[in-house]
């Protein structure tokens, strides 16, 4: 009897150590995934798919059966803050360009300082070089050279993952002719209505500023481009420059860019007028430009021109471009002088901050009203009437000095139409319902991906055109290259053979959206698909699972788990 | 004369109330702000300038400034009714005031259109409720009174604007005009589109005010059916209304000569109570019907971080509901005699 008690006790003690052995065991093992944040923006500051695109990347870095991945999100003005304070350490992001030369796909990202403002520390001595060496060439092979170099390193180190770039679409009325989708604008003096003098368009978007020192946004430069010129303007569907208030496009061939290129020359046209009738020459020109960089107004483009593109801003000369910076030989001439070599200054000569403005209806004091009378430039269109955030109108320059300038193109003269009225600040479902019944002859900007689809898919019964092109924008996946484990290549790259891009075309995008592997998109001159050669086209998870093997974080305690924020 | 003297002293004390009140708010505002995480200047280039130009932009901002600082600079400027301006898009570079002021008459006039709406359904429907208690048809007015305060407004919203919009083409689903807007005067479309003797100007501006004033002066009636209800229900059964039944007045007359008028005097207190709730449905009902006023102007503010813009809005918007809720308190006591100040 006590025997057999004595039994029983030591089975239970045994019992118990053994349960306990297996418990400590147990709650001690090492995790058996690598837990890592990805952070996304939550108030659909690129539209409202962000949370299903983030869902998807989750699922297809989770398949690895390595990774667990946390969807984190966060408002855009903390979002950004965070990530350019350097503590979001794996997050997405998007890019529109500013100026159309491939330098603006790699520069912002792989320079040392581009890459600090955009949260991912990418720090290499031998990117910058090439960088500054693409920069400076204008001549096409030497930069395709340094182009692939580029391309190839960013596959290899993956600061950056390229995903896609969304479709830009516009829907417009049956009745309506030569709407083209223009990557970096949409030229509403060039579209045609059967028997009509007059369009009436929608958008969601509203307008921040009509004065070219201030706007940065899309539609205000959109507008920009209706009501002003530049010195070069782009074709009306490629990304080609011609020449707009310039009489001829610089290039080293024709002495408008010095060999060095570090001096620009630039010819204007006479006889060109602004709205208000005072003339265009280049001291107009040169006040111009010299106004955006003295106002620098915050939140405008102003430092493109002092900084990206090497003018400078000098305090000693009243916070202008440095004397000697901008010269004008005679009326008809302007002249640049860089700092620095840069390439692509002629697509800076094309963006609105470079629209010259009446010095007569404008002062280098302050921003200039949105008001009729007040917006006054040389563009094709002047403004008629303005209510914010509801209505703008632009009826037909009559003095306009280049009625043939898409010619070439088919466009006898432009402006084509006498007026343009837009409806400004629909949401994406009221636009959608504006174009469906026909309250607008065009909308352009933007629908929600499901709703161009349903539109495509009954345009015949809805008597509507709906073209679908690329938007300019890149989207990618940024990493932290000195946050704990991003630190570590290997886990970048695994992360680069695991994403879906597929997926997130067919799933959130319902096929219109374009997968890309480099960062400098297809479209773009030198673009190489780096990332399809390296890691395939579609995932590939036995990469992805050896890579993620050698890392060796699975064997430790949880230690080296990912921290959201340090 | 007495009355009229306890008034004013009402009146006075009550907006001396106010000062401190908006003082508070002010501060709360300004605090809370600051300790929620994120810039608005950062989130204005998103990371494209360098760090010198967006450190630049700060400092002309005073947001390098101390926070101290900063809100002496704030309060000197509400006390001289200058907000400053905006800091983010699309309104930056614009005075506070100034777009503000562009903003409200497009609140005015939903909020107008919406309380109209609102009293109408609401009193017609509590008081065919109370007049026919317990039938069927007051059974259908208390479930609409309920039914209705419970359906989310973007919902009432969006289903308007697709059997009104969409399938009958009838009314437009968004904006507040089609047409060339009309010179501002009051910077309300109705008024302005009479004032400058365009039928049609006037014809767009009613057309566009339907569908959002139906959808957020309904929500409303919900609350107005059941005050009218109860308090129909209240005053028959009174002993004044007893005592006329009982000298032979007729019934009909009882109910809206007497009980339906005094049944009144709680919907005149219950609007003051309303309008706070009609101005944040005010925002939604905007949001929806991408109605142009201070609604949507908050909603972006509030999303960019805009410091001075929504500091201004919600200055603003205090201010609208004590004035209208003392508005409210006076007409009370004008009209109920048993009020007293």
């Amino acid at each position: 009897m006590k025997r057999s008690i004595l039994i029983a006790i030591v089975v239970v003690i045994v019992i118990v150590i053994i349960g306990a052995a297996v418990a400590v065991v147990l709650l001690t093992a090492p995790p058996r995934t690598l837990k890592i944040d990805l952070w996304y923006n939550s108030t659909e500051h690129y539209g409202p798919t962000e949370p299903a695109v983030a869902q998807v990347l989750k699922s297809s870095l989770e398949a690895t059966g390595k990774l667990t991945v946390n969807l984190r999100s966060e408002p855009w003005t903390t979002y950004t803050d965070d990530f350019g304070n350097q503590r979001l350490p794996f997050f997405l992001l998007g890019w529109y360009p500013d100026y159309f030369d491939s330098d603006d796909y790699v520069s912002p990202f792989l320079s040392t300082s581009g890459a600090a403002s955009l949260g991912s520390g990418y720090n290499d001595s031998q990117m910058n070089t090439w960088l500054a060496q693409e920069a400076a060439s204008t001549d096409d092979t030497v930069r395709a050279g340094i182009f692939q170099q580029i391309q190839n390193k960013l596959a290899t180190d993956v600061p950056y993952i390229p995903l896609w770039q969304n479709p830009s679409d516009v829907e417009y009325s049956n009745t309506v002719s030569d709407v083209f989708l223009h990557p970096v604008s949409v030229k509403w003096f060039v579209m045609n209505k059967t028997g009509a003098t007059a369009i009436t368009g929608g958008t969601t978007d509203s307008i921040t500023s009509m004065d070219p020192a201030s706007a940065y946004d899309y539609f205000s430069i959109e507008m920009i481009n209706q009501l002003f010129d530049t010195l070069l303007v782009y074709d009306t569907q490629a990304t080609t420059l011609v020449p707009g208030l310039a009489t001829v496009v610089p290039t080293v061939a024709n002495g408008g860019i010095s060999t060095d290129g570090m001096t620009f020359t630039y010819h204007l046209r006479p006889n060109v007028k602004f709205a208000d009738g005072t003339d265009f020459n280049s001291t107009v020109m040169k006040w111009s430009i010299d106004r955006a960089i003295k106002l620098n107004i915050p939140g405008s483009a102003a430092f493109l021109l002092y900084d990206v593109g090497a003018l400078g801003r000098s305090q000693a000369n009243g916070n202008n471009t440095p004397v000697g910076a901008i010269t004008t030989p005679d009326p008809a001439t302007i002249v640049f002088h860089l700092s620095r070599p840069v390439g692509f200054f002629n697509g800076l000569m094309a963006f609105s901050v470079s629209a010259p403005v009446s010095m007569k209806a404008y002062n280098n004091t302050g921003q200039q009203l949105d008001a009729v009378g007040k917006v006054v430039g040389t563009g094709p269109y002047n403004l008629t009437s303005y209510t914010p955030s509801q209505q703008v109108i632009m009826t037909a320059n009559p003095n306009y000095y280049q009625p043939g300038l898409y010619a070439a193109r088919g466009i006898p003269r432009i402006p084509v139409l006498n007026q343009v009225t837009l409806t400004l600040s629909y949401t994406a479902q009221t636009l959608k319902q504006a174009i469906e019944t026909h309250a607008i002859d065009v909308a352009y900007r933007s629908l929600l991906p499901a709703d161009i689809l349903d539109l495509k898919n009954r345009a015949t019964s809805l008597n509507l055109k709906v073209d679908i092109g690329t938007n300019p924008r890149i989207r990618y996946l940024v990493f932290n290259v000195h946050t704990a484990p991003f630190n570590d290549v290997r886990l970048r790259q695994a992360i680069a053979y695991a994403v879906d891009r597929q997926v997130i075309n067919t799933t959130v995008f319902g096929g219109l959206s374009v997968p890309i592997y480099s960062m400098v998109p297809a479209a773009m001159p030198y673009s190489l698909p780096v990332f399809q050669t390296v890691y395939g086209s579609s995932p590939n998870l036995a990469q992805a699972k050896s890579l993620l093997a050698q890392l060796g974080y699975f064997m430790s305690l949880g230690i080296l788990i990912a921290r959201d924020r340090e | 004369m007495a009355k009229r003297s306890s008034l004013l002293a009402y009146t006075l004390s009550r907006l001396l109330l106010a000062l401190p009140m908006l003082f508070i708010l002010l501060t709360a505002v300004f605090v809370v702000l600051r300790i929620l995480p994120g810039d608005p200047i950062t989130a204005l280039y998103g990371g494209r300038a360098p760090p010198d130009v967006v450190a630049d932009a700060r400092a002309r901002y005073g947001l390098d400034k101390p926070y101290w600082d900063q809100y002496v600079i704030y309060i000197r400027q509400v006390l001289t009714l200058n907000f400053g301006t905006s800091l983010t898009d699309p309104y930056r570079g614009k005075g506070i005031l100034d777009t503000i002021v562009q903003k409200l008459p497009g609140t005015i006039e939903l909020s107008i259109g919406a309380m109209a709406v609102a009293t109408t359904v609401g009193v017609l429907a509590g008081l065919v409720g109370g007049v026919n208690r317990d039938k069927p048809i007051d059974v259908a007015a208390r479930l609409y009174g309920t039914v209705i305060f419970a359906i989310p407004i973007f919902w009432l919203g969006l289903m308007f604007q697709l059997v009104f919009g969409v399938q009958l083409h009838l009314l437009p689903t968004s904006q507040r005009f089609s047409l060339t807007p009309p010179t501002q005067v009051t910077g309300l479309l109705t008024i302005d589109s009479i004032l400058a003797g365009s039928w049609p100007n006037f014809v767009d501006a009613i057309r566009h005010l339907v569908l959002p004033c139906l959808t957020l002066g309904l929500y409303l009636s919900g609350f107005f059916t059941k005050t009218v209800r109860a308090n129909l229900l209240l005053t028959v059964e009174s002993d004044y209304a007893e005592a006329a039944k009982a000298r032979g007045v007729r019934w009909r007359s009882i109910v809206y000569r007497y009980a339906f008028r005094n049944a009144l005097i709680p919907v005149i207190t219950v609007l003051g109570l309303q309008f706070a709730i009609l101005f944040s449905g005010a925002v939604i009902t905007e949001r929806t019907f991408a109605w142009d006023g201070i609604g949507t102007l908050l909603l972006n503010s509030i999303n960019s971080k805009d410091y001075p813009m929504i500091q201004g809005t919600i200055v603003v918007y205090a201010f609208i509901i004590i004035l209208v809720s003392m508005v409210i308190d006076i007409i009370n006591g004008l009209i109920d005699p048993r009020v007293r100040y």
